[in-house]
């Protein structure tokens, strides 16, 4: 990272203009008193070469006042000694002083700023581009000269004023530099305002394609909103206006009954979320990657999803139609409904083994268990009567049959966790816990339904919110000690029998 | 008048006009001197202060001007 580099604005004065200042006034004072010297020196010339052939009282005359008029040219260089000499101390101690100051300014700025991000956690990074910044390129508001380098320097403590058009810009963001129009350095597109604001948390969400994970993200998002907004008091909000708009029209699309349409990007732009807590200083800044599912397809592709290296969490998207076991089980009704299953055609195996690959070159090999949780979601478990194998129902009978299970999320852990096993992916769950210390399977209808083109009744997703609030939880994004009511919705009988 | 007085006379008239001329050396024409010298002395000290003085702004003034 290079601290200093050259910027379009004007350098602390005691840093760089007050040292030309200096030696210009006193080159030039010097020419200038030569000049007023000179003077003086050709009067005493001129009454020299009067007095050339007169008589000697008139020579006599003629020397006093030459000796007179050296005097005074001379006197010229003395005063202008004293004044440069008066002049140098006074620049040299203020200069000192100021750059003194400056720099003191600079490292309390500098060290506080650094300790304050690295505690918090709070880093730059850009949601496009996926990469690291020390500090965002930042705009002038006048002139569109861009600042690489707006923090604390040489070109000012506080403030930087803009070469090109004089403005002064807030150096701080306390000073108002967030208000600033700001581009990664790197992909050179904007950055929004909660970028650097709040503690980064990073969540891909990964899967095959048509696993659901954009249905996934949109309805636990608004879950989360609901939930944790309505009953315990955090604030929830996109940082960019775009994110806001696409997910207004999103919830809007699934509440007339149509099903979002598959994300294009191989390597996405992550959504960012700003989530407070009450009465927390420092806000939390989700970035949650909804990768298309053809990242999963080919190596090349996971090797392009840079943003592993900040993983804090996991959310890996099951479609229970894609594991091979299950599908050829239930051959019949999947083939009834594939128009409305949309079935994966990626493996898990492929999906997770492409993920891990891609996990472990960005992360790093490690001798023990990674501490990053995987939330591991079961979903479309509308369809084929899934909810009643591994949904509440289910949960509620294992619940009540073995008493060391302490919840209806741990039940239902368990019973997803088996139905993976039982249908040939012990593998992979057994690869998944020796890798990741934290690992819970949940299960979840992110339309609450099979879309159905003539039916535009609003789609009502079920259990959507366990998985995301359990992973923000373990990454200390919500407080454990406020986990919503666990949701009592059960998908009615009659309507998985429809399905069937 | 015999030879005599006129040597009496004409050493007192030198020695006369020998205390006349170091009393004009001394008392008119060296302070004469001095205070010529001094004079245009003092006087282009006093030019030279102001002159400095002068010099000293406005080339300050250009030397920030240049560094606007």
């Amino acid at each position: 990272m290079n601290i200093y580099t050259p910027q379009p604005a004007y350098k602390i004065y005691a840093f760089d203009r007050g040292w030309r200042v200096l030696k210009y006034v006193v080159r030039h004072l010097f020419l200038r008193t030569q000049a007023e010297a000179e003077w003086w020196f050709k009067k005493a010339q001129g009454v020299r070469h009067w007095s050339i052939g007169e008589d000697w009282y008139k020579v006599y005359a003629a020397w006093v006042v030459i000796v007179g008029l050296w005097i005074a040219g001379g006197i010229q260089y003395v005063t202008a000694t004293i004044v440069a000499a008066l002049f140098i101390a006074a620049q040299v101690t203020a200069l000192s002083l100021w750059a003194a100051i400056s720099l003191i300014g600079m490292g309390v700025l500098s060290i506080c700023t650094f300790a304050y991000s690295r505690y918090y956690r709070i880093f730059f990074r850009c949601p496009d581009c996926h990469r690291d910044m020390p500090i965002p390129t930042y705009i002038c508001p006048t002139c569109s000269a861009e600042h690489s380098r707006l923090w604390p320097s040489i070109y000012g403590v506080l403030k930087h004023r803009c070469k090109a058009c004089g403005t002064r810009l807030p150096a701080i963001s306390a000073f108002g530099r967030k208000r600033l129009l700001r581009i990664c350095p790197h992909c050179r597109r904007p950055l929004n305002v909660g970028i650097g604001e709040g503690t980064n948390v990073h969540v891909p969400i990964v899967g095959g394609p048509s696993t659901g994970k954009t249905n996934y993200i949109v309805m636990a998002t608004q879950a989360l909103k609901q939930t944790y907004e309505g009953k315990y008091g955090y604030r929830i909000t996109f940082t960019d206006d775009e994110h806001q708009r696409n997910f207004e029209a999103n919830l809007r699309q699934l509440a007339s009954g149509q099903e979002l349409l598959k994300t294009p990007d191989i390597v996405p732009q992550a959504i960012n979320l700003k989530i407070r807590a009450p009465k927390a200083r420092v806000p939390k800044l989700a970035y949650v990657y909804d990768a298309a599912g053809e990242a999963f397809n080919k190596s090349e592709n996971t090797s392009l999803q840079e943003y592993y290296k900040y993983v804090d969490g996991i959310i890996l998207i099951i479609d229970p139609f894609s594991i091979a076991a299950y599908r050829r089980l239930h051959q019949k009704e999947i083939e009834r409904l594939r128009g409305s299953l949309r079935p994966s055609a990626l493996d898990v195996m492929q999906t997770y083994e492409r993920m891990m690959q891609m996990f472990e070159a960005s992360v790093g090999l490690r001798k023990k268990r990674y501490a990053q949780p995987v939330a591991v979601v079961i979903t479309k478990v509308d369809a084929l009567d899934l909810e009643h194998d591994i949904g509440l129902p289910a949960a509620h009978a294992l619940v009540a049959s073995d008493p060391a299970l302490a919840s209806e999320d741990e039940a239902i852990s368990k019973l997803v966790r088996d139905f993976l096993c039982s249908y040939d992916l012990e593998n992979f769950v057994r690869d998944l816990e020796s890798q990741f210390a934290k690992v819970r399977y949940f299960s979840c209808s992110a339309l609450g339904r099979l879309p159905n083109p003539g039916d535009t009744s609003s789609f009502d997703p079920v259990r959507v919110l366990e998985p995301l609030a359990w992973l923000l939880t373990q990454s200390k994004v919500l407080s454990p000690v406020q986990q919503p009511a666990r949701k009592q919705a059960v998908m009615p009988p009659l309507v998985m029998q429809q399905h069937r | 008048m015999d030879d005599g007085c006129m040597i009496v006379l004409v050493v007192a008239g030198i020695i006369i006009a020998a205390i006349i001329a170091f009393f004009l050396v001394v008392y008119v024409i060296l302070p004469a001197t001095g205070i010529v010298i001094i004079g245009i002395g003092v006087a282009g000290s006093g030019w030279g202060a102001f002159v400095a003085g002068r010099n000293f702004y406005h080339v300050l003034i250009e030397a920030h001007q240049r560094e606007k």
